[in-house]
């Protein structure tokens, strides 16, 4: 007696399966996925001590007296500024995570064969890449935003 | 006891999976599919920044030969530090998009190994840039410990 599913059987031969040079070029992949995520955490770590170091060094000018227009101009920005670059530190420490998850993730599935690492490892791909695309088109936008504002400001001055 | 009697080649041909265990499911392809888009929409930015740096540099071209070597210099810069990379993403898209549609194998090995470059040559720039940093700052305190 045959099966009822007989005909309608998976045929490997016309599908999309992992092979050797595959796997080979997401272990590779994995590899330096996982090192540039560590320098990135590392960088922003270096960013966040540089952001607070200069708020902090801005606070002592501040508290001992020093009145320069240059200070005073990076004073005024300061505030803006901090929160600009934690925003900027915050959002690569985000990257950063998707991407050491998708580097260990994909590492694993292949030394282990392990499907649910795999699967996991490509969506923290696709939400590397998402994510990524998210935060370019904001900054895009940002910058498209603060330079028309500034070519405002700037044009009716010098034509007055 | 460990079987001696497999052939040699065992699992060298690339055309056949040579792990069972791993799937590409619906899901995956879903991630894969969306990862694409997200690429091509990089390469087209990356294109994008390349042809807007390509004409700035026309521009400055018309101010005489200083411009010219300066915008030559600037243009193999670029051509190293945004081409290639934007050309690895393109290609991993295509490539990868193509192997989904048709279930083409060699086109999403293709794409995989497209993937792999990206990153190599992301990972390479960023061990270079991280050399010249270490030799700046080693250089700053030689000369910091010169002038003490």
């Amino acid at each position: 007696m045959e099966n009822l599913d007989q005909d309608i059987s998976f045929d490997a031969s016309n599908q999309l399966a992992p092979t050797r040079e595959m796997r080979q070029n997401w272990y590779e992949t994995a590899s330096w996925a996982k090192f540039i995520s560590i320098v990135g955490f590392i960088m922003a770590g270096i960013a966040l001590l540089l952001v607070s170091s200069l708020t902090t060094i801005f606070a002592m000018l501040a508290q001992m007296g020093v009145d320069t227009p240059g200070l005073n101009l990076l004073n005024s920005l300061g505030t803006g500024m901090t929160i600009y670059m934690l925003v900027l530190v915050a959002v690569q420490v985000a990257l950063n995570l998707f991407q050491y998850r998708f580097a260990t993730r994909l590492k694993t599935a292949v030394q282990r064969t392990d499907q649910v690492a795999f699967e996991e490892a490509w969506l923290n791909f696709r939400n590397l890449f998402r994510w990524s695309g998210v935060f370019l088109i904001v900054l895009v936008v940002f910058y498209l935003v603060f330079s028309l504002y500034l070519l405002a400001v700037l044009l009716p001055t010098e034509g007055g | 006891m460990e079987d001696h009697n497999q052939p040699l080649d065992e699992g060298l041909n690339s055309n056949q999976s040579s792990s069972p265990g791993l799937q590409i499911t619906a899901r995956i392809r879903q991630f894969w599919r969306e990862s694409t888009q997200w690429a091509l929409f990089f390469a087209i930015l990356g294109f994008l920044y390349l042809a807007l740096l390509v004409f700035t540099l026309l521009q400055g071209a018309s101010s005489g030969a200083a411009g010219v070597a300066g915008g030559l210099f600037v243009i193999l810069f670029a051509g190293a530090f945004i081409f290639f990379p934007t050309w690895f993403m393109f290609q991993f898209s295509q490539k990868l998009k193509l192997g989904l549609r048709e279930e083409n194998n060699t086109a999403a090995e293709a794409a995989f190994r497209n993937l792999r470059r990206l990153y190599q040559f992301a990972g390479v720039l960023l061990i270079i840039l991280l050399s010249i940093y270490a030799i700046a700052f080693l250089f700053l305190l030689l000369m910091m410990g010169r002038n003490m």
